[in-house]
């Protein structure tokens, strides 16, 4: 059930938040067992805060579209009274205080946390294959990933365990796991969602992000209205002709040809676009992001074995970076974004794939790209990256399948503060696309 | 500093920690050296006037 229909059952009194909380909590429990989405359920909490939502409720108190809708927050989110491990062995028992802000707004909001969900280690790298938590499995092929860092929110959605879950994206992190598992994942404009309370990754990179099944409902939880018959005439929509299409999966390059065909079709005023320089700002993104989580990460280094391998050797990069290099690549950015920004003097919105590849095998480092080989982080990464450097919205929608039954995602871009405009492209497709996302 | 952690990496971390920095500092030289001595600092959004 999405947040909508879950939303209008419960206002039809068909269904209690108690219901829709054990219904999760059940399919929570069963999913566990093979996909490995949560290192922590928080059962007899949830079904407590359900009941006071249905009280509230029968006392005419409605919280809103999230009322009694069941979340589950990534464990990077600090949850007040309940075990946040940032999936690191160095946080294994750390109980947080105080709830960070995403997760107290959507309680106040009226949703109901049902646990927290596993990542890769310190938001630090793509396959969510946890040295210290277990591997997350992707729901539609349990030998591969479900993409990172936010794989087990990305894997609890395909599952149909939540119809609501967060996610942080640095580089890219709610967009992948949104491709490889195929739900929506929002990564709004930097800043617009506070990051208090998020255990840092990278600080001028880090964005908060949302992740559900639908478009719409990822605009529910954004607190945005859902936009209910979305108009693309006169929208001008941009394809890159440069950089974003270039070394792609065959069938990815596929999929993104029906969306922008779609997008076309439903009166959209799509051209090409050569954008200024994107592979320098995933140059930059990355030289960023290795001194930024150098410095978060530093104080531990002398606890080598309590880290994973790949995440200790990207801690080791950033320690080796020179202050002048990181302070020029802060000046380039801006000097990038300069540049980039001026492609909105003609555009409304970008379309383009989310992953060179739909989600590879665990454990598998390097895949073949029309025979080429590239490193799986590399592939999963290089077009979302460009984003969180500029800090512009972008949001990850399914397009369609692979013919192995792999989920491919669309990415959508607009200028900073707009994302009604992704919601409302986003809808649009996906009422068109009308795929049949449910896991068999 | 960067020597002495230069120094205390194990054989082992060259491949993991050495040569993928040494791959980005080749694509950051060549950026860097198009900046313009006067080229300001990001200090808010990186698109901000």
């Amino acid at each position: 059930m999405t947040i909508l229909e879950a939303g209008r059952a419960l206002r039809q009194r068909k269904v209690s938040a108690v219901e829709l909380t054990s219904q999760a909590l059940a399919a929570a429990a069963r999913a566990n067992a093979s996909i490995n989405a949560f290192i922590t359920i928080t059962e007899e909490a949830a079904l407590t805060r359900a009941a006071q939502l249905d009280e509230d409720f029968a006392r005419g108190v409605d919280h809103g579209p999230l009322h009694g809708i069941p979340v589950a927050h990534k464990d990077a989110f600090h949850t007040k009274g309940v075990r946040t491990t940032a999936g690191a062995k160095i946080f294994w028992d750390y109980v947080p205080k105080q709830d960070a802000d995403l997760v107290a707004r959507l309680r106040k909001a009226g949703a109901v946390m049902i646990g927290k969900t596993n990542l890769h280690e310190l938001c630090y790298g793509v396959t969510s294959n946890n040295p210290h938590f277990g591997a997350v499995r992707n729901p539609w092929d349990l030998t591969r990933i479900p993409g990172g860092s936010s794989g087990g929110s990305g894997a609890a959605l395909a599952a149909g365990v939540v119809s609501l879950a967060t996610g942080t994206d640095t580089g890219g992190s709610v967009r992948i796991p949104a491709a490889y598992c195929g739900v929506v994942g929002l990564k709004p404009t930097i800043n617009r969602q506070s990051c208090r309370g998020v255990v840092p990754l990278a600080f001028t990179l880090d964005h908060v992000g949302l992740m559900a099944r639908t478009v719409r409902d990822v605009a529910i939880a954004f607190g945005a209205p859902p936009p209910e018959r979305p108009e693309l005439k006169g929208l001008r929509l941009g394809v890159p002709e440069n950089f974003f299409f270039d070394r792609l999966d065959p069938e990815v390059a596929a999929s993104l040809r029906l969306g922008i065909q779609t997008a076309a079709g439903l009166g959209a005023d799509v051209s090409e676009i050569r954008l200024p320089d994107p592979a320098s700002l995933n140059t930059v993104g990355r030289l960023i992001q290795l001194a930024e989580a150098a410095t978060v990460w530093k104080q531990y280094q002398h606890r080598r074995s309590d880290f994973g391998p790949d995440v200790y050797a990207l801690v080791q990069q950033g320690l080796l970076i020179p202050a002048t290099d990181y302070l020029n690549a802060q000046r380039v950015r801006q000097r990038l974004a300069a540049e980039f920004v001026k492609i909105w003097e003609s555009l409304d919105c970008l379309i383009m794939p989310v992953t060179a590849i739909p989600a590879p095998k665990i454990g598998e480092v390097a895949i073949q790209i029309n025979g080429i080989e590239e490193d799986v982080r590399a592939a999963s990464t290089r077009l979302t990256r460009p984003f969180n450097v500029l800090g512009w919205p972008a949001l990850a929608m399914p397009s369609g399948f692979s013919h192995g039954r792999l989920p491919i995602g669309l990415q959508l871009v607009a200028p900073r503060d707009r994302e009604d405009t992704l919601f409302r492209l986003g809808a649009a497709l996906e009422d068109s696309l009308a795929l049949d996302l449910a896991v068999r | 500093m960067a020597a002495a952690i230069r120094v205390s990496l194990e054989p082992r971390d060259r491949a993991a920690v050495i040569e993928p920095l040494e791959r980005l500092e080749r694509d950051f030289r060549a950026l860097e050296q198009s900046l313009s001595p006067m080229a300001p600092l990001w200090v808010g959004q990186p698109d901000a006037e």
